[in-house]
């Protein structure tokens, strides 16, 4: 395994893994990162081949020594294999149906499969978290079956509604805010994934996973699900 | 008491320094776009650093003043005028009266003002910070974008920003940044870019004559606030504060924070070339720059 490490702005540096990369490798990378004390207060940002490091605060911060920490940290580095039993899995409720997730239709017809079995193939599946982004707890899940193995749409949404449960190449997720989006959608949980005060409601990190329950329109609705 | 905002402009926003510890959930960072503009803002009227100060992108701002306060204005030129008849330049401190009006008329020199008050705006800070970016309101709904408390001032002697360091009056033909990311899969680097009109606290659009990515297809990777993510061999943006925190767009490398200052304060139509600088020389460059400051 080949991990670069470069600085790419006065107060960050990228972690790249050019060779052998795999979601375990980074993910216990990270976790490695996150333990050590003195990248506790650092902003420590994952994804599928990297994790970008960097120091919100420059009183006590100088590149040379930032630089030798996670150096120090990824020399003594070897990928642990992380036991089925330690990996959260997250499970969230979804109502499956062409009123909240509007390509459900046009996945069926594409696939000659039933709207059940769509929803069957997609539910029964555990996906791994790869990394957070684009929206706030907008998490990239992964990898689906190739069923739903759709590119993103050609012209972009203008608005999915929040808690909306979409599909784009290998990887789903779920719109955390209404927002402009490309992803082909299937459905909706009645859960609000960021609370008042901006916290996430369920503990969404690299390495956890993430399963969804079918649930009926009367669960949807009396769990605070709306139609639109 | 307050300050009011007579509008809810997009472009005017309250900011500090901006969140630390959100980018992982995929919270944008938030912080002004212009930090030492910012920074002077806050030095002028003796605040510490991290006090929150208004930001005004282009212009939209209306406001009214309901105690005497000391203000400070610094970076762009936006044309502010007041019911008093006193036009407000930038880059010195202000000691205005209550019921006094402040609007923008629209920018003559610069993009990006900010307005410190003496004592700083308050208000509830959400994530550690008072920065909430346009698309993440409807989280915070019970945050009031339009009314700012501040403390009543006593008048106190002015302030001016030393001519050195005011970059907005200066033209930069060079703006610094790292060669970073992809930059080694671009035929060339050297290409001249055009600063267009679309322009944002997410992210500020430029044209290139031609930036020919030959790299591999890339997964999503975390984003430094400042990367040149090249869109298409004739589009980059420079992500700014309020971006997202992943992408899998081919990236030249990240604007210093010095680059960064430059480029939002340039106006459209201005053309420029990226100067490569090493981390050590931006790190310098970055507290030379506000060395007087400290």
């Amino acid at each position: 395994m080949k991990i670069e490490v470069s600085q790419i702005s006065e107060f960050g540096f990228l972690v790249k893994f050019k060779k052998g990369v795999t979601l375990n490798s980074v993910t216990s990378l990270w976790k490695k990162i996150t333990a050590d004390p003195f990248f506790g207060n650092r902003i420590i940002i994952p994804s599928y081949d990297s994790i970008l490091i960097e120091s919100p605060f420059y009183s006590d911060y100088t590149p040379q020594r930032f630089e030798s920490k996670i150096l120090s940290i990824i020399n003594a580095f070897q990928p642990e294999t992380i036991e089925m039993s330690d990996i959260n899995i997250i499970e969230i409720p979804v109502y499956y149906a062409q009123e909240v997730g509007s390509d459900l239709p046009l996945i069926a017809n594409a696939r000659k499969k039933s709207i059940e079995d769509i929803i069957k193939a997609h539910s029964e599946k555990v996906y791994d978290i790869y990394c957070l982004g684009f929206l706030p707890g907008f998490a990239y899940l992964g990898k689906t079956d190739p069923l739903f193995h759709f590119p993103r749409k050609e012209k972009v949404e203008k608005e999915v509604k929040a808690g909306t449960l979409a599909i784009a190449e290998d990887q789903t997720a779920i719109y955390s805010l209404n927002s402009p989006g490309g992803w082909h959608q299937i459905g909706r949980t009645p859960i609000d994934l960021l609370d008042e005060e901006g916290e996430l409601t369920y503990p969404f990190a690299i390495g956890s996973q993430v399963k969804f329950n079918p649930i009926s329109r009367e669960d949807f609705l009396s769990l605070g699900g709306e139609l639109e | 008491m307050s300050l009011i905002l007579n509008t809810s402009h997009p472009g005017v926003t309250l900011q500090d320094l901006g969140r630390k510890k959100a980018r992982e959930l995929g919270y944008s960072k938030g912080g002004p776009l212009d930090e030492l503009s910012y920074r002077w803002a806050n030095y002028l009227l003796g605040n510490p650093s991290t006090t929150p100060v208004l930001e005004i992108v282009l212009g939209g701002l209306e406001m009214e003043l309901t105690l005497d306060a000391h203000l400070s204005l610094t970076g762009a030129d936006l044309g502010i005028e007041t019911n008093l008849g006193v036009p407000l330049f930038p880059g010195k401190t202000w000691f205005l009266p209550r019921g006094t009006i402040l609007i923008s008329k629209g920018p003559r020199m610069g993009q990006v003002a900010y307005i410190g008050i003496e004592g700083g705006f308050k208000r509830q800070k959400f994530l550690e910070s008072v920065s909430i970016p346009k698309r993440e309101r409807i989280i915070f709904p019970k945050v009031n974008e339009t009314l700012f408390e501040y403390d009543e001032c006593s008048r106190s002697g002015s302030k001016m920003i030393p001519d050195q360091f005011r970059i907005v009056e200066r033209q930069f033909d060079r703006v610094p940044y790292f060669p970073a990311y992809q930059n080694n899969d671009f035929t060339s680097e050297r290409v001249e870019l055009v600063k267009e009109e679309r322009f944002d606290r997410m992210g500020a659009y430029l044209s290139a004559s031609g930036l020919h990515y030959k790299g591999d297809q890339l997964s999503s990777e975390p984003i430094a606030i400042g990367s040149l993510q090249v869109v298409n061999p004739k589009k980059v943006i420079a992500l700014l504060n309020d971006c997202q925190t992943v992408g899998g767009y081919p990236k030249l490398g990240v604007l210093s924070a010095l680059g960064k200052s430059i480029l939002v304060q340039m106006k459209p139509g201005k053309k420029f070339r990226l100067e490569s600088i090493s981390p050590k020389e931006a790190f310098d460059n970055y507290w030379s720059s506000l060395a007087f400051l400290t």
